[in-house]
């Protein structure tokens, strides 16, 4: 056995470099500088003392929750209706969906004002058909627009990919059992995508919990907890709340990934 | 017989797929009730389109109609047909155990769970299960995987059951017995049955009447004896076994035929022609020769006499004439059957 540790040792070293360079020295660092500030450790504490951070982190996990769930449901549609229809020009409809992807947060922002801005289109047409005049992209449903926009291609590669891969003959089993449509959805479809949408939601959520350059370009009247930490780290230069923020957040995200992920854990065993 | 057995009627009926593929030519069938019936015929011939168009999982042509029992089915949807079907990938539902695959039917039927647990019991029985109830699907052998998925599909009861190569997966040894435990089922359960297979030894085991099929077409349907002693054309002769061309019995009208079951190895005196031994392959409780006779393809002989051929000897070979295929040479172009 002995002739192996060095070889193991070998491989395994890139991975313990890259982990202690970009993980373990700045988070220990960040959760030092958290403790170092005026209030020392109970900067840790902030979260749930100081109305406007706690205020802050319930928002951005609100807005969070409700963004997977809407972009998870709609992608789902998407993309099963991609997977299973042929049509001139899919392809290029695909390609267009996966468009978003690359863009920052700040163009999304951008996005979301030139469609429910004060000079947006929305506001145009709700105009010319109630006479009212409908802006949204300044408030919290201007940044949950925004999110979904940038979540759905993400939900919808990963839908497609799960897709592609259903068994047809596992549905028409089912069908040639008795299974209505919606029961083949239910009892085949959504088990065998379900691996696919625990890993997009849970991506598609901590993405959500942590984007910044969307909330920033609309400045929005409620503070998601990255704007916050902003705030906090460069106008009022408490560097040791900003990081505690951080860790916050951070651990906060990690929680909720987890709980996801030993929720589906259970549900997927076997039944008697 | 089942007294609940389902008729089926075909008519007319054709499948084009969206990209122009003419995978079935129109064509009738007429399935009895109780009656089992294999569609049999090589790799793209239509088989499994034509099940899947019995199913309700494709649609036929324009024209084409299907009924059970008198009853038009041809617009009803696979989800109300009531049958049973088993997939050559047995297609259990893998988020669920053997068990919730077996009563899957039974709740969509809404059955009471007193019943359920009843027929489940009575599934698990039948087909020698019961110790795996509560698996998970990945964790079975290839023959319990089929166990199940036959247990699946007629514990709802169907008006008919449709199998589309249900043993091609397994290996050899286990198919064989399969075959006869389905075999036995079907005798048993009186289900009207289709069962889809190019193997023409699991044909000949398992039909009340074979279907042979070749592009698109039905080329015959009778029981398995018919198409094995009177084919009707070459190809289903050549499909359902072995045949050689008579070298002597020769008319442009007819082709002669013999399989190689019915040759006699005779005395020089009683034989019909002489050929030299080319090959010997011993089986053990039989022979097979390849013998050269002049002609240009080899003929093959089986036989179980207890002598020791070598190759290089010369025999000489009887057929008798009640053993003879004969076949109308111009006949293969009309040999598509019209069932009424
Ligand atoms: N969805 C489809 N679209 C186009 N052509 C198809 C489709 N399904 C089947 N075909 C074609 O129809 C013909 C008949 O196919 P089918 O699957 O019925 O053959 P089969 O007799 O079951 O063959 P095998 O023994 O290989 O399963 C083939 O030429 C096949 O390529
Ligand atoms: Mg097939």
């Amino acid at each position: 056995m002995s002739p192996h540790y060095p070889r193991l040792f070998l491989l395994i070293l890139p991975a313990a470099i890259v982990f202690t360079a970009f993980f373990i020295i700045p988070m220990t660092r960040l959760i030092f500088i958290g403790g170092t500030g005026e209030n020392g450790w109970t900067a840790y504490h902030a979260i749930f003392t100081n109305s406007r951070y706690l205020y802050s982190m319930i928002a951005t996990l609100i807005l969070s929750f409700s963004v997977t769930i809407i972009s998870v449901i709609i992608s789902t549609i998407v993309g099963l209706f991609l997977v299973r229809n042929q049509f001139y020009g899919r392809d290029i409809l695909i390609s267009m969906l996966t468009f978003p992807l690359a863009f920052p947060g700040v163009v999304i922002g951008f996005l979301v004002i030139l469609s429910a801005g004060r000079q947006g289109l929305i506001g145009y047409i709700s105009k010319a058909l109630t006479g009212d005049k409908w802006v949204f992209a300044y408030s919290i449903a201007g940044l949950f627009m925004g999110y979904v926009y940038f979540s759905i291609p993400r939900v919808i590669l990963t839908v497609m990919a799960a897709g592609e891969k259903l068994e047809p003959s596992l549905e028409e089993a089912a069908k040639s059992l008795g299974a209505s449509p919606w029961q083949v959805v239910k009892d085949i479809i959504i088990p065998a995508l379900k691996p696919g949408l625990i890993a997009s939601s849970a991506i598609c959520f901590a993405t959500s919990m942590g984007a910044f350059g969307t909330a920033f370009t609309l400045a929005t009247n409620i503070d998601v907890l990255p704007m916050t930490i902003y705030t906090e780290f460069t106008l009022n230069a408490n560097i040791a709340g900003a990081a505690s923020l951080s860790i916050v957040l951070g651990l906060v995200t990690w929680l909720a990934l987890y709980i996801a992920r030993s929720l589906s854990g259970t549900s997927v065993a076997p039944a008697g | 017989m089942n007294p609940t057995a389902t008729s089926i009627k075909l008519t007319n009926c054709a499948k084009t797929f969206a990209d122009g593929t003419q995978a079935l030519k129109p064509l009738n069938l007429t399935v009895k009730a109780g009656e089992t019936i294999v569609l049999l015929g090589p790799s793209g011939c239509g088989k499994t389109t034509l099940l899947r168009i019995i199913a309700g999982l494709e649609a036929t042509d324009q024209g084409g109609e299907i009924y059970f029992n008198q009853q038009n089915m041809t617009s009803i949807a696979i989800e109300k047909r009531n049958i049973g079907m088993v997939f050559q990938s047995y297609a259990l539902f893998p988020n669920m155990s053997v068990a919730q695959n077996i009563v899957y039917g039974l709740k969509i039927r809404k059955l009471k769970p007193q019943a359920i647990k009843q027929r489940l019991d009575e599934m698990l029985e039948m087909m020698q299960i019961e110790a795996l109830a509560h698996r998970r699907i990945d964790q079975l052998s290839g023959g319990q995987r089929q166990r199940v998925a036959l247990a699946r599909a007629i514990a709802v009861r169907p008006n008919l059951l449709l199998l589309d190569e249900p043993l091609t997966a397994l290996d050899a040894s286990l198919r064989d017995r399969l075959r006869s435990e389905i075999s036995e089922l079907l005798q048993k359960l009186g289900i009207t049955s289709i069962y889809v297979t190019h193997d023409q030894s699991e044909a000949m085991a398992l039909a009340d009447r074979i279907v042979v099929m070749d592009e698109g077409r039905i080329v015959q349907i009778g029981s398995p004896y018919d198409i094995y002693h009177r084919p009707k054309n070459e190809f289903v002769a050549n499909f359902v076994g072995n045949v050689n061309q008579h070298p002597h019995v020769f008319n442009t009208d007819y082709l002669t035929l013999f399989r190689p079951e019915d040759a006699e190895i005779v005395e020089p005196s009683k034989g019909e022609f002489e050929a030299k031994i080319m090959s010997v392959l011993f089986l053990g409780d039989k022979s097979r020769l390849t013998l050269d006779c002049g002609f240009k393809k080899p003929i093959y002989v089986d036989t179980t006499l207890r002598q020791d051929f070598k190759t290089g000897m010369t025999i000489s070979i009887y057929v008798e004439p009640e053993r003879l295929i004969r076949l109308k040479t111009t006949d293969n172009s009309s040999a598509a059957v019209k069932e009424s």
